[in-house]
């Protein structure tokens, strides 16, 4: 990849020269791109997905399976961080030389109870996606009910107002 | 009762805008959280960004902790677990360094016990720490209470996200269709008037 301070612009500039004239007459602009792309030398995907823990080499201590009860296993794992923590101080005290273990397991369970919060975002979104669209719809039936009132009171004004005029 | 509500962002008072002005910074606009955007600053140079953004951190943290900016549970729950983590080492790390020396075996004299102001403060260290440590994971505990059931899962949601997307298409051609004969009647309303208008300007002759 060629590097310059102040580059040229792409070469394929001349294909727009007609481009007021005629806007069918230049390239169109690639479409969007899918799956992975080359950004500044870095892989980039389009596809952003939470990479699971196995992916990060971190063994999973809550249950996995379909539908997990996220509160259920934040609580058991916040217990089992306390005690973990608890163990590390009487390791600290009596048998001091064994800390790196200890602190292994406490940087485990942080790890663990981080991912199980960052799976709970997608839920977080759709959640908020559907709030979104109730406020959406509640807004346009009261605009829908509002509309409906002003012309009620615009038929019944102009009705009236035939009835003076005739009355004279 | 709404299942998405805790989830939101909720900003209880912005009055707080006018008083960021005082570092002397043009261009400058607060916006919801220090984790989504940051100030854009303009004319200043690299030193004084850097001096502002640690200020605007500081200004956020104060925001945050008395509560005129509530975060969303989740984030709020990450904060609550790096907090855990900070006082846990912030608990062996202290303990470790301003604990007394302590006698190892007889073989050995007692260590010097110098009465420094140091170890008069030193004997309620662990406790406090060790409740701080306990409120934060007890905080924790609250806080997941607080959050919202998952009732159903993926699917149950992006099914009542397809209705509710098919109800508003409904509702939104519902509203079109009104407003147009709304635009419509007005439309003749304005004719009718104008002719009207005409007419009495016709009929007024001078004398």
């Amino acid at each position: 990849m060629a590097t310059a301070t102040y580059p040229p612009p792409p070469p394929y500039y001349r294909l727009y020269k007609d481009y007021l004239q005629n806007p069918k007459s230049a390239p169109e602009p690639p479409p969007p791109i899918e799956g992975t792309y080359l950004c500044f030398g870095g892989n980039y995907t389009t596809d952003d997905v939470l990479p699971s823990l196995e992916d990060q080499g971190v063994r999973q201590l809550y249950s996995k399976g379909p539908n997990i009860d996220f509160k259920k296993e934040l609580r058991s794992l916040n217990r089992e961080l306390q005690l973990h923590i608890l163990e590390l101080a009487d390791v600290l005290v009596e048998r001091p030389s064994q800390y790196a273990r200890r602190v292994e397991e406490i940087s485990l369970m942080f790890k663990n109870l981080h991912h199980l919060l960052n799976s709970l975002r997608p839920h977080q979104a759709r959640a908020t996606l559907i709030h979104i669209l109730e406020l959406q719809i509640q807004r346009r039936k009261q605009a829908l009910e509002d509309i409906k009132r002003r012309r009620e009171e615009a038929q019944r004004l102009l009705k009236e107002s035939l009835g003076t005029l005739d009355g004279q | 009762m709404n299942p998405a509500l805790p989830y939101l962002l909720r900003v209880d008072s912005l009055a707080w805008l006018g008083s960021l002005i005082p570092f002397g910074i043009t261009g400058c606009g607060l916006l919801l959280t220090k984790r989504f955007v940051r100030i854009f600053v303009v004319r200043l140079g690299f030193a004084h960004l850097f001096v502002v953004s640690s200020l605007f951190d500081l200004f956020c943290e104060i925001w945050v902790v008395f509560g005129f900016l509530k975060m969303d549970i989740i984030s709020q729950l990450q904060e609550q677990v790096n907090s855990i983590a900070a006082l846990a080492f912030n608990t062996f790390g202290t303990l470790q360094r301003d604990a007394p020396p302590v006698r190892l075996s007889p073989n050995y004299p007692e260590p010097p016990a110098n009465p420094t102001e140091d170890t008069a403060n030193f004997a309620d260290q662990p406790k406090l720490m060790s409740a701080a440590l306990v409120k934060a994971a007890k905080q924790f505990d609250a806080l997941v209470a607080a959050l919202p059931s998952s009732e159903g899962g993926e699917e149950a949601q992006l099914r009542r996200i397809a209705e509710l997307q098919a109800e508003n298409d409904a509702v939104g051609q519902e509203l079109q269709k009104q407003l147009e004969a709304a635009e419509k009647e007005l439309k003749q309303v304005q004719e009718l008037f104008s002719q009207a208008a005409d007419n009495c300007l016709n009929l007024k002759k001078p004398d």
